[in-house]
């Protein structure tokens, strides 16, 4: 099972590839082979009549590779993965999905992966739980409504 | 989630089977002084094995770009040297003929060698030239002045186009240091530090400090500063990844850059959006600086800006008021440089930071206190000789006044050899500044002999042939090539070296010795920080370790002390007493604890510490930051800014735009490399495997190039090969093509030269052989025929070679910058492809 996630915050990523380097240093990997990739989208023009500031789209995505093993020797000693540690904007946060999720909730332009399983039990990592399909599945509350606006005078 | 850290641990630590050493970096390899904390884990056989990014050093806290993350394939690449080795100057540019020394028998060549020049023709005919950015880099005057005894050391970038300029205007308009963006890297606790506040406002001009680090800056510091709050201005005509996150852009024309500053100063002198207070008790000539401004003729207004660096007039109107709307802070970088008004546009940038308050507040714009004159006392006044109050390349120098010791070799000389030192006569501000020959007139001696020849020369940390690291590296290949003897210090064997190295001392690495990384050259109050030796490898020594060697071997008198002894014992003793300083303690000390914030004062021009004579006020001569600059005046240039349009541009000269129709610039940076380093690791290589050019769609179309297509980019100077990148990135109209290539996997006899530079033709412009006057502007020689065949492709360094698009002799009328930025060119799609082959790569420097 998929327990722990990558979440990248892609307003941030600068596509300085520190995260892919990172990533193939630590698993020796050759050239050709990768654990994680940064695709880039951009730059292109949103509104041709201004070109002055925000108004272009450059977003650099890093999107773990079927390589990826989330770093488990290094979580095996309590190490976050290498390209967390060295990402140069500080965008990348690793945990369980659930923790990583709730921070998907705090801002816009993330992305959360969960390239593998891993069975690694880190301490704190059942300190979040993510409600499961049943456990949620209650009878729903009744959404709250609005006070019902005052009628109009005629 | 908790994860382990290292927080805490001392400089060296075991972890499992590795010893772990805590260091900061500086090249070789990586880049310029960020002294970004590493960790560098050595096997128990001495080896490294990984390195890791340190999280005890406050700015960068563990992260590491991928230069310092691929350190091991550097140290120990295959084609690395490790040992001296000498050649015969008649097998120059054969790899197979180099031959294993002992150090002894290097140092005894060398002393015959130097000897024999200096007593045949005089010390003046030995010149040391040096690359940019590197810790020995720096040492280039010394290694000149003190250990051979010329007073020629040469950074061979025409008109010192690098860090120079704009530090000479900071030393004489601002009476300081550089002036650097504050990013809280001298607090305690950085960012959260009470004295610290985010600026409400960054501007990055000609700067993309993310991949370069321009000057010591951590670039992703910008990064942090915008997710704490701080709005980004670029002023930059391409859209780097930065301007898509920035409130305003302006993407002007290149090399327009002082028409722009001159609007925003227009916008808020004639909003009144300055600061009265700092105007009023801090700045010179502030009447004759609005007049200058406001000048129907020679002054701008945003209109007239508009026209010129082709944007629209809001965003002018924009970018300047937003500036001026609270804490705003400029990392300006090598676009003011690279451009022969770069004088006056760094002019108006300090003009802006002053006027509007900026400058040394928290926020703003730091600078680094210097010390007291030797000699002095609180309350008694003293006389500085504010004539030798100046600012180097190593942003030391406005110490000089303070301490004299800087300038060992220099002081020591002869004035009349000092004033042999070429292009002393003509550009003597420039000379005096940084204690160097004049870039372009020391082209002209090697190229024609006059004033005279050059006959022994000495390769130091520079591969200026692979374009990096000067104008028309053709007529330098052709110059050097008459050098009688040539020495050379650098990790590998570069096409610089192969093409005229008779002699290459191994140097080491930051792995491999003991250095202090001096973050901004010292000229901010950030971080000094030990780099610290992790491992051996083969016999490399360190530039420091050679001066003191070479210097002793050689019997420098420059370098014994008052009693007749070595003035620097080691390379230790050599940092305590040269880098260390600011830190108050030994290189042992700070070797135990890797980083030292400096701390920070602000506003130090009303407590006297940015003077050696504690007088409250600035080094000027005025006290004042001069925006009537008496030094200007002094040395013959305008006292007040002024507009001129770059030599290349299509008003200038309308013939040569309708032959070039294309504006380029280059030297745009790159992730995986350091200007000429790195191309021989494959991990790096690997992200950005060919030399570049940007070219807009507009323009690949009616050029018939397809994205990723090769093509051949040229002017009259000279032509090069690159593979387009078809992309709004660049206006249309302009281009950008990557610098600093070469092949490391070719081999150094490869024939690629004979398809860049066919033999036997001659260049010529508008139809005449090139020896012309051009814009008011002589240009000698400008382009070196070849009427000679069998030369060596040097690692296929001519095959992208951008600067030998670039001529010399454009620089401003004080000797400084050069069109590297804002040239033209002729582009044509091409049919092969020269495409990297990566497994070639991998193959060669597996290591
Ligand atoms: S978690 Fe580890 S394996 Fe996965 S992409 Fe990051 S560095 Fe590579
Ligand atoms: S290290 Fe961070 S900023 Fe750099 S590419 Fe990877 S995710 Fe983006
Ligand atoms: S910025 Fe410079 S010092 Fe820092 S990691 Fe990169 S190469 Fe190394």
């Amino acid at each position: 099972m998929p327990k722990y996630a990558l979440l990248i915050d892609y307003e941030y990523c600068t596509g300085c590839e520190s995260c892919v380097v990172a990533c193939k240093m630590e698993h020796d990997m050759p050239i050709g082979k990768w654990g994680i990739r940064v695709h880039d989208d951009g730059p292109w023009q949103m509104n041709e009549e201004h070109e002055g500031g925000k108004s272009f789209n450059w977003n650099k995505i890093p999107v773990p590779t079927d390589m990826c093993d989330l770093c488990a020797d290094r979580l095996a000693e309590g190490k976050k993965p290498t390209c967390v540690h060295h990402c140069l904007a500080f965008c990348m946060d690793f945990g369980t999905i659930a923790e990583m999720a709730a921070k998907l909730a705090e801002k816009p332009k993330q992305v959360l992966f969960a390239p593998c399983d891993c069975d690694i039990d880190l301490p704190g990592a059942d300190d979040f739980v993510i409600p499961t399909a049943k456990a949620a599945a209650g009878p729903r509350p009744r959404p709250k409504m609005a006070p019902k606006p005052p009628a109009l005078r005629a | 989630m908790e994860f382990k850290n290292d927080l805490g641990k001392p400089w060296k630590f075991e972890e499992g089977d590795f010893t772990v050493v805590r260091s900061a970096m500086w090249s070789p390899p990586g880049c310029h002084p960020v002294g970004c904390g590493v960790k560098i884990y050595v096997d128990k056989d001495g080896v490294i094995d990984h390195v890791e990014g340190d999280e005890n050093n406050p700015i960068t806290k563990g992260r590491l770009c991928v230069r310092c993350l691929a350190l091991k394939d550097y140290v120990y690449n295959p084609s690395r040297v490790i040992y001296p080795m000498k050649r015969d100057p008649k097998d120059r540019g054969k790899h197979d003929k180099w031959e294993r020394i002992t150090w002894d028998e290097a140092y005894a060549l060398i002393k015959e060698k130097r000897d024999y020049f200096r007593d045949t023709y005089g010390p003046e005919c030995m010149a040391v030239f040096s690359g940019t950015g590197r810790s020995g880099g720096i040492l280039v005057a010394d290694m000149a002045q003190a250990v051979l005894g010329t007073p020629n050391a040469c950074y061979t970038q025409s008109g010192y186009a690098c860090y120079q300029p704009r530090s000479m205007s900071c030393s004489h308009v601002l009476g300081a240091y550089y002036p650097e963006l504050d990013y809280a890297g001298g607090l305690q606790n950085t960012y959260d530090n009470p004295t610290y506040r985010v600026p409400d406002v960054i501007v990055c001009w000609g700067k993309m400090p993310l991949a370069s680090n321009g000057d010591g800056l951590f670039g992703h510091a910008v990064i942090d500063l915008m997710k704490r709050g701080s709005k980004l201005i670029m002023v930059d005509p391409r859209v780097n990844w930065l301007c898509t996150r920035a409130d305003v852009h302006v993407r002007l024309r290149p090399g327009t850059d002082t028409a722009m500053a001159m609007a925003w100063l227009s916008v808020i002198i004639n909003e009144d959006l300055y600061d009265h207070q700092f105007v009023e008790y801090w700045c010179y000539g502030f009447n004759e600086f609005v007049a200058r401004i406001n000048d129907p003729e020679m002054g701008m207004t945003p209109e007239k800006a508009a026209e010129i660096c082709e944007v629209p007039v809001e965003d002018i109107y924009a970018a300047a008021r937003l500036y001026a709307s609270g804490v705003s802070s400029i990392a300006w970088g090598l676009a003011f440089d690279q451009n022969q008004n770069g004088n006056q546009a760094a002019h108006c940038v300090l003009a802006l930071m002053a006027i509007c308050g900026n400058v040394d507040v928290p926020g703003g714009q730091i600078i680094a206190e210097i010390d007291a004159a030797p000699g002095f006392e609180e309350g008694k006044k003293m006389e500085v000789n504010l004539d030798k109050a100046d600012a180097g390349a190593d942003g030391n120098a406005a110490e000089d006044a303070a301490r004299p010791q800087r300038r060992i070799g220099w002081d020591a000389m002869d004035p009349e050899l000092r004033a042999k030192t070429i292009g002393y006569a003509e550009y003597p501000l420039y000379v005096d500044n940084i204690r160097n020959a004049q870039s372009d007139m020391m082209w002209d001696a090697v190229v024609s002999g006059k004033p005279y020849q050059i006959r022994m020369g000495w390769i130091q940390s520079t591969n200026l042939l692979a374009p990096s690291c000067c104008a028309q590296p053709q007529g330098w290949y052709e110059g050097l090539k008459n050098l009688e003897w040539c020495m050379a210090t650098d990790c590998f064997i570069t096409p610089t070296i192969e093409a005229f190295g008779d002699l290459i001392l191994p140097l080491a690495s930051c792995a491999e010795k003991d250095d202090v990384v001096m973050t901004h050259y010292a000229g901010s109050p950030v971080t000094l920080a030990a780099c610290n030796k992790a491992v051996d490898v083969g016999e490399v020594k360190s530039d420091i370790t050679i001066l003191i060697e070479l210097g002793e071997y050689l019997g420098s008198d420059a370098l014994k002390n008052e009693k007749g002894e070595r003035m620097f014992k080691d390379e230790d003793d050599f940092l305590t007493q040269r880098r260390a300083k600011p830190t108050g303690m030994p290189f042992e000390d700070l070797r135990d604890i890797v980083v030292f914030q400096r701390g920070v004062n602000y506003r130090k021009y009303e407590t006297g510490l940015l003077r050696p004579d504690r007088v409250p006020g600035f080094l000027t001569p005025t006290g004042r930051v001069e925006l009537w600059s008496t030094a200007y005046a002094q040395y013959g240039e305008d006292p007040l800014p002024y507009y001129r349009e770059p030599a290349f541009s299509p008003h200038t000269n309308p013939a040569l735009a309708e032959k070039y129709p294309y504006i380029f610039t280059t030297g745009a940076r790159n992730y995986a490399s350091f200007h000429s380093e790195h191309r021989q690791i494959a991990v790096l290589r690997e992200l950005h495997p060919d030399p570049i050019i940007e070219i807009h769609p507009d323009d690949a179309a009616r050029e018939n190039i397809a994205n990723g297509q090769w093509v051949e980019v040229s002017n009259d100077y000279g032509r090069a090969k690159f593979k387009a990148v078809v992309s709004v990135i660049v206006k249309p109209g302009t281009v950008q093509m990557d610098h600093g290539w070469w092949f490391p996997e070719r081999q150094a006899d490869d024939d690629s030269r004979d398809e860049i530079i066919p033999v036997g033709e001659i260049a010529t412009f508008n139809d005449e052989v090139l020896d012309v006057a051009m814009n008011g502007t002589e240009i000698r020689a400008a382009h070196v025929h070849s009427d000679h065949a069998d030369e060596p492709g040097l690692y296929g360094v001519w095959i992208s070679n951008v600067n030998d698009m670039v001529p010399n002799h454009y620089n401003s009328h004080l000797g400084y910058g050069g069109p590297y930025k804002c040239n033209c060119c002729a582009i044509k799609p091409l049919k092969e492809s020269y495409d990297t082959d990566m497994r070639l790569v991998a193959e060669k420097f597996d290591i």
